[in-house]
């Protein structure tokens, strides 16, 4: 085969299996068709007697942590009208955490039957995913320093001025179309924006009127303006979401839904959820949250751990198809190799939980290590594949003319002094995985980027719990780096 | 211990790198108990020449026979099975670091020949003690001199009993003190009767030992004589003028 051949072949598995890609996640529309033909949304929930819901619990008061006689718990006023809904369906309610921009994602791959977060339904949302009649609706408001009070007192006063807002969401749209001249800041936590407005990064943020309260009863450096906004009645507040299409199970929720509405429930809803965030700001010592952060830690090694044996023994087997004289295998590696290296982790995780979990149902931290073991594969493979190539062409000749075959020149002549060669860069890999597969968290992995969240949303301090993090994460790298060193001062002296 | 039965024939051997040629037009044969000493200016293709009869080089065309078997015909696994019964020795030793002198004299007989491991330290001591370096079994090449390693390179490739041996050049990576020490080795083997083909400089080494010389120049070989003929009475130009500079120097 010719060079340009051999490219060819390349580019075409690496083609295929972008398509492999595509086509798993295209299953989703083909399932919500299958789902418009025949509505058994309700059906199915009823008959697994479970309601699942996801939801991303760092949005006090709406959900957020708390732990309780020494288990950390899911609590807020979404929680409760989850409750609500599933009694009112007569089925068991189960909570599933992830991150909220996989919320929607996850209810139209099946991984949830609905998603609550206090979601706004947007046109744009209704466009892929169906609502309940909304539960609650907080207002918009403000939040500024206190200090900046009077200078901002209004929304027309933010004209031209920097304002945050969470992305994707409707506070964001809202600062855009609605404030002369403003510039929207968007960040991915309420926690960071109030970073950003405490170091005067911004001038306000946007967020519902519950969450602003709640923020500036527990800072007093904060305070919060009404925002003013005339918004469509069908725009705001706060739905529960399902699979586009489950019009029955919509139904069935709405009764529940109404009925809250009705009562004003959500006012008690909320009145517990505020005894909650007051046990959680009542110490606010990290010390008081080390549980968050040990399990952060353990779950952050359990990943890298069994991440990186399996990337290891992939990336060999890799490198080793590389070497292949079969120009297919050859191809197959080198196709694997450059479309994993030339894609992000992020979308790897969320492809392997979301796009291979419609075919094979994957708990979020099976995901989680499979997508970075398949991840760190591909990287292996190149250092293994530099490790090969350094062992002098010598040392195959000796061993050929000796009469051993392939294998055992590879294994017993070549792989022990490549690995020797290669070990610092495979220790500098374990520790990027480490430090990498904090991507996790956004399927919901309880890794200690996750906990981290989960700590800055329960105790309204923003900085000091990543202080802690990175403390953590330095650590766990360095101890793994004086015990790589260990074993490769003992590899040095065998030689 | 001489007898005329070929053990390597080689017939319009060629070798081409993309378009150079590198061996062209290359006959000889090597009969049973020979050595055969091969020299030449550098770039004559002597190197290739020796690595085209174990097939560590591809030849372009022509054919060598080993004991009649056509080794252009040999399948992969087919070419182990040859390459065990020719030793090589090289000109960088090519000792494994990874593993004690004793371990790389046994690698081979264990996973080729599946010699037990008892039989084999015992066939590794016998040779490691022929080439004077028994105390040095358990150490890692990387702590003995040049001629040492050269020395268990040797040892290395007589542990799987070849039929023939192949040295690229083995003394000219060598400091000056230590060259003794090895061609004493490859003579002592040479007395034994090995068949043996030796790239070399050693010119006093090719006299003595060598029942033919072959001189090469720029991939051809020239001329093919007693070791007395050709040093002393040289036919071919190229070959008077390399052996003129040689003994001038």
């Amino acid at each position: 085969m010719t060079i340009k051949g051999k490219h060819v072949l390349q580019a075409v598995l690496a083609l295929c299996l972008s398509l492999l890609f595509f086509v798993s996640f295209s299953n989703v529309t083909t399932n919500d068709q299958t789902a418009y033909a025949a509505d058994n949304s309700l059906q199915k929930v009823k008959e697994k007697g479970t309601l699942v819901v996801a939801t991303s619990p760092d949005y006090p008061p709406y959900e957020f942590q708390t732990t309780k006689n020494g288990n950390s718990k899911i609590v807020g006023m979404d929680m409760s009208v989850a409750k609500k809904v599933a009694k009112g369906l007569g089925v068991k309610l189960v909570v599933k955490s992830m991150s909220f921009d996989s919320l929607l994602v996850a209810i139209e791959t099946g991984k949830a039957d609905v998603a609550i977060g206090g979601i706004n339904p947007t046109a744009k949302r209704r466009q892929s995913v169906d609502f309940t009649h909304i539960y609650y609706s907080g207002g918009q408001s403000f939040l500024v320093n206190k200090a900046e009070k009077l200078k901002y007192s209004s929304r027309a006063k933010l004209k031209n001025q920097k304002v945050g807002a969470q992305t994707g969401t409707l506070q964001y749209d809202l600062a855009k179309q609605r404030i002369p001249g403003v510039t929207v800041k968007g960040m991915d936590k309420n926690t960071d924006l109030v970073l950003a407005l405490k170091t005067h990064k911004v001038a306000a943020v946007g967020m519902e009127t519950p969450t602003a309260k709640a923020y500036v009863e527990n800072d007093s450096s904060l305070a919060m303006i009404p925002s003013g906004y005339k918004l469509n009645k069908n725009d705001v507040g706060a739905a529960i979401a399902a699979p586009k299409g489950s019009t029955a199970l919509i139904n069935a929720m709405n009764k529940s839904v109404d009925q809250i509405k009705k009562q004003n429930l959500t006012d008690g809803y909320l009145k517990t959820a505020g005894t909650y965030m007051k046990t959680n700001t009542n110490n606010t010592s990290m010390f008081h949250y080390w549980k968050y952060f040990a399990k952060g830690v353990e779950y952050t090694m359990i990943i890298s751990a069994i991440s990186v044996v399996f990337g290891v023994l992939l990336g060999t087997l890799l490198a080793l198809m590389r070497f292949s004289h079969n120009k297919l295998v050859h191809a197959i590696a080198v196709a694997y190799i450059e479309f994993v290296r030339g894609t992000p982790l992020m979308v790897q995780v969320m492809f392997v939980y979301f796009g291979i979990g419609i075919i094979v149902n994957l708990p979020a931290l099976l995901s989680g290590i499979i997508a970075v073991s398949l991840n760190s594969g591909a990287y292996v493979a190149e250092i293994i594949r530099g490790g090969i190539d350094s062992v002098a062409k010598g040392q195959t000749e000796a061993s050929q003319s000796l009469g051993l075959n392939r294998t055992d020149t590879m294994r017993y002549v070549v792989m022990p002094q490549a690995l020797k060669n290669i070990w610092p860069a495979l220790g500098n890999e374990f520790i990027s995985l480490i430090k990498e597969s904090s991507i996790v968290s956004i399927i919901g992995v309880t890794d200690l980027i996750y906990q981290l969240n989960i700590v800055r949303a329960d105790t309204y301090r923003g900085v000091m719990p990543v202080f802690i993090a990175m403390i953590l994460y330095f650590i766990m790298t360095f101890i793994l780096t004086r015990i790589l060193n260990h074993y490769e001062g003992k590899m040095n002296h065998a030689k | 211990m001489q007898s005329s039965k070929p053990i390597i024939e080689v017939k319009n051997l060629e070798k081409k790198y993309d378009s150079a040629d590198v061996l062209k037009d290359i006959d000889g044969v090597v009969n049973q108990g020979q050595v055969i000493c091969v020299i030449g200016p550098s770039g004559a293709g002597k190197s290739t020449f020796l690595r085209c009869l174990n097939l560590l080089e591809k030849p372009t065309s022509g054919t060598v026979l080993f004991e009649g078997m056509d080794l252009g015909s040999l399948k992969i696994n087919e070419l182990t099975t040859l390459r065990e019964r020719m030793g090589m020795v090289f000109q960088s030793f090519n000792l494994f670091p990874n593993m004690t002198v004793i371990e790389n004299l046994k690698l081979a007989p264990v996973r080729v020949k599946h010699m037990s491991d008892e039989e084999a330290t015992k066939k590794a001591k016998e040779l490691l003690d022929r080439v004077g370096l028994s105390e040095k079994a358990d150490v890692y090449p990387s702590s003995l001199s040049g001629g040492q390693q050269q020395r268990v390179a040797i040892a290395r490739a007589l542990a799987m009993d070849p039929e023939v041996m192949l040295f690229d050049e083995p003394t000219s990576a060598l400091d000056p003190e230590m060259v003794g020490e090895v061609l004493a080795v490859m003579k002592e083997l040479a007395d034994e009767g090995m068949t043996m083909v030796v790239v070399t400089h050693e010119m006093g080494f090719a006299r003595e030992v060598a029942d033919e010389v072959w001189f090469m120049a720029d991939g051809y070989i020239l001329e093919k004589n007693e070791p007395n003929e050709l040093f002393n009475n040289p036919q071919n130009d190229r070959a008077k003028d390399f052996i003129g500079k040689i003994i001038n120097a």
